[in-house]
């Protein structure tokens, strides 16, 4: 049979559109490793904020230069989403063979932080004005402000790397990701900021100290990065680990490697415990700092009106701001300025009001008062270092939480002191 | 067998005569040796090895997988066919004793020569720079990934050019299939930047294949699906640009 001309070319489109159709539509839904692997992530993070009663999670992380570890960070987080409580204990070893560590308890109504070193504990309750409902123990960083462009901006980043990820079904359920770049196939764009921002380290004398990192000035790559990821049964991520690995010449021209690890595990999910710790017999040091107020604030509080002239500072008045009572989260109070006679016009009108201010323990107190016009105006009070108040006047609100003050500071100083009867 | 051979030697010559040639030349000398000076910059500006010796060529081939040489291969495929066709020449070409499939077959492989010059001569002059410049990093194994990378791009370009033979072949202004074309490249990068899940349908996305080709381990099945999209989409594109010259009045 002797095909016609048009029947082959036909032919020959025909079967070109049906290779190229099916394959596409394949590869499409098919999809990369790196897409699978970034549901696998967001899926075990929604599970881990919400639908995991408990868990443990345990991250290290370590650095190495030319093979020697010089600084290993080690973190155990255990989580109770039912009773919204976290325990963490976070060790650090450095490379001179100094330790230290932390211990944190939190929960909605307290935190409790320990320095191993010491035996004192560190104790912020959360109650009353001061309490924290909205408070979880673990926030899934996909739910963040921001977190969906900065999902776009990295999957554009990765372009056609996405298939450089490896999947391979367990034969038990579950998967296994896994990944590596050589120099080779490092996009230009991660190893040029990767690369300058180990130098921008490495050029602070006191890092370098710390990390006991050799002094590397030139040819600086990113020589090398893997990553494994091992997902079970349950579509849980259970263990990330990560290698990076950077090379670069000192200024003699040797070449040093540097290496950091991160691995980052899931485990015991329902089965972890987290308890307060037992504070009967232990010391403890109440915090209660922050923006609340409570009754260590009632005083007076004073600073200076300064002035140059000559090229001398001149005291030409006082700002007094008395805390006359704190009741129930209320704040109760009077500011007044007093200058001099013979400077009253080298500073504007002195302010003279009382105040009652109710707030947020989270955010500054707000107030209002009359100005030496006549006029309403905003303010602001909130605690400052120990034994000393701010005062902010003639605040302008931009938004639910960002303000500005209109205060000319060349003149007006918001920081007040306590003033102690001795 | 003879009658095609002379064609395609005649089609050779006439892409030699032209200047897009020395222009293609000149053009990717440029390209090397700017890519050369950022690097070497950055390197004694800023103290960061950007590339190696062996990752140069291939830096140099990401940037101009996507600029110069589909810029250049739509030049010659414009040329072969509204070119001669504004010139009054194709005449003389299709009086010649072959077939007009001979003659489409010529003028498309003679396409294809030329972007597989055009890649192993970018390669060879990065391959240089990159040696001169960066000598310590020079090894066989990355040498070999060089030529394999440099190779495999030309199938995606390739794919694209007989795209725009299509195109020449609809529209007879060259300068309207030159504006189309590209549009199209820009429109293609577009879409599989802002929608990554249809970029499988787009022949522009996988300009940078080799990063397949290259990686460690080979991810084979992701491979050989890429190839049989671009085999697919070439074919279709072939048999469609050969169908409007077959039956074009001259």
């Amino acid at each position: 049979m002797k095909l016609s001309k048009k029947t082959i070319t036909l032919l020959s489109f025909a079967l070109g559109a049906l290779l190229f159709v099916s394959t596409a539509f394949a590869d499409m839904t098919l999809g990369s490793g790196y897409d699978l692997f970034k549901s696998s992530v967001k899926k075990t993070a929604t599970q881990m904020e919400k639908e995991l009663d408990n868990f443990t999670l345990e991250a290290l992380a370590s650095f190495k230069v030319n093979g020697q570890t010089t600084y290993q960070m080690a973190t155990v987080a255990k989580v109770d989403n039912k009773k919204q409580a976290l325990e963490e204990k976070t060790t650090n070893q450095y490379a001179n063979g100094q330790t230290d560590s932390h211990y944190l308890y939190a929960d909605q109504k307290v935190s409790i932080w320990k320095n191993e070193a010491e035996d004192t504990y560190y104790m912020t309750e959360y109650e009353g004005q001061n309490k924290r409902e909205n408070w979880t123990p673990f926030d899934n960083p996909f739910q963040t402000e921001g977190a969906p462009e900065i999902e776009k901006i990295v999957d554009a980043l990765v372009g056609n790397l996405k298939d450089q990820v490896q999947v391979e079904e367990q034969s038990g359920g579950g998967r296994l990701f896994s990944g590596s770049l050589t120099e080779l196939q490092v996009p230009a764009l991660i190893n040029a900021v990767s690369s300058f921002a180990v130098k921008q380290m490495i050029g602070d004398s006191y890092i370098r100290g710390e990390y006991k990192l050799p002094r590397i000035e030139s040819d600086i790559y990113v020589k090398k990065m893997t990553g494994q990821a091992v997902e079970n049964e349950a579509g849980l991520l259970e263990q990330i680990t990560g290698e990076m690995v950077l090379s670069g010449k000192d200024h003699e021209g040797k070449e040093h490697e540097l290496s950091l690890d991160i691995i980052i595990k899931l485990s015991d999910v329902g089965s972890t415990q987290v308890a307060k710790p037992d504070l009967s017999k232990a010391k403890v040091e109440k915090d209660t700092s922050g923006f609340g107020f409570n009754q260590k604030h009632v005083g007076t509080y004073k600073n200076n009106i300064v002035i140059e002239e000559n090229g001398q500072w001149i005291k030409i008045g006082e700002r007094t701001l008395e805390i006359i009572s704190v009741e129930d989260g209320k704040v109760k109070g009077r500011f007044v300025e007093t200058v001099k006679p013979e400077y009253q016009d080298r500073y504007p009108e002195p302010y003279n009001f009382t105040f009652e201010s109710e707030g947020d323990p989270d955010y500054p107190y707000d107030f209002t008062y009359t100005n030496p016009e006549g006029k309403q105006e905003n303010g602001q009070i909130h605690p400052g270092g120990i034994g000393k108040i701010y005062l902010e006047l003639n605040i302008e609100k931009i938004d639910e939480h960002g303000y500005r003050s209109n205060m000319n500071y060349n003149i007006y100083d918001p920081e007040l002191t306590r003033v102690f009867d001795e | 067998m003879g009658a095609f051979k002379a064609a395609l030697i005649n089609e050779m010559f006439k892409l030699r005569k032209k200047r897009k040639l020395t222009a293609a030349a000149i053009l990717s000398i440029l390209a090397v040796l700017v890519g050369q000076v950022a690097v070497t910059g950055v390197n004694l500006g800023f103290g960061l090895r950007v590339t190696g010796s062996t990752e140069f060529p291939l830096m140099v081939l990401t940037l101009m997988a996507y600029t110069v040489l589909p810029l250049l291969a739509t030049f010659v495929a414009i040329d072969m066919f509204n070119g001669e066709l504004a010139t009054n020449t194709m005449k003389l070409t299709l009086t010649r004793p072959v077939s007009r499939f001979g003659i489409f077959c010529a003028k498309v492989l003679n396409l294809a020569l030329f972007i597989v010059a055009n890649l192993w001569f970018v390669m060879v002059l990065s391959l240089v720079a990159g040696w001169l410049f960066n000598p310590t990093s020079f090894s066989m194994a990355g040498l070999f990934k060089v030529f394999l990378a440099y190779t495999v791009t030309f199938l995606p370009i390739f794919v694209f050019a007989l795209g725009v033979v299509l195109l020449a072949n609809v529209l007879s202004g060259g300068l309207a299939v030159f504006f189309v074309s590209v549009l199209l490249f820009i429109g293609f990068n577009f879409i599989s930047l802002l929608f990554s899940q249809f970029s499988s349908f787009l022949v522009t996305s996988m300009f940078d294949w080799y990063t397949q080709w290259i990686a460690q381990p080979l991810n084979g099945f992701k491979v050989l699906r890429q190839t049989l999209i671009l085999v697919g989409c070439g074919l279709m594109l072939f048999t469609a640009g050969y169908h409007l010259f077959d039956r074009k009045d001259i």
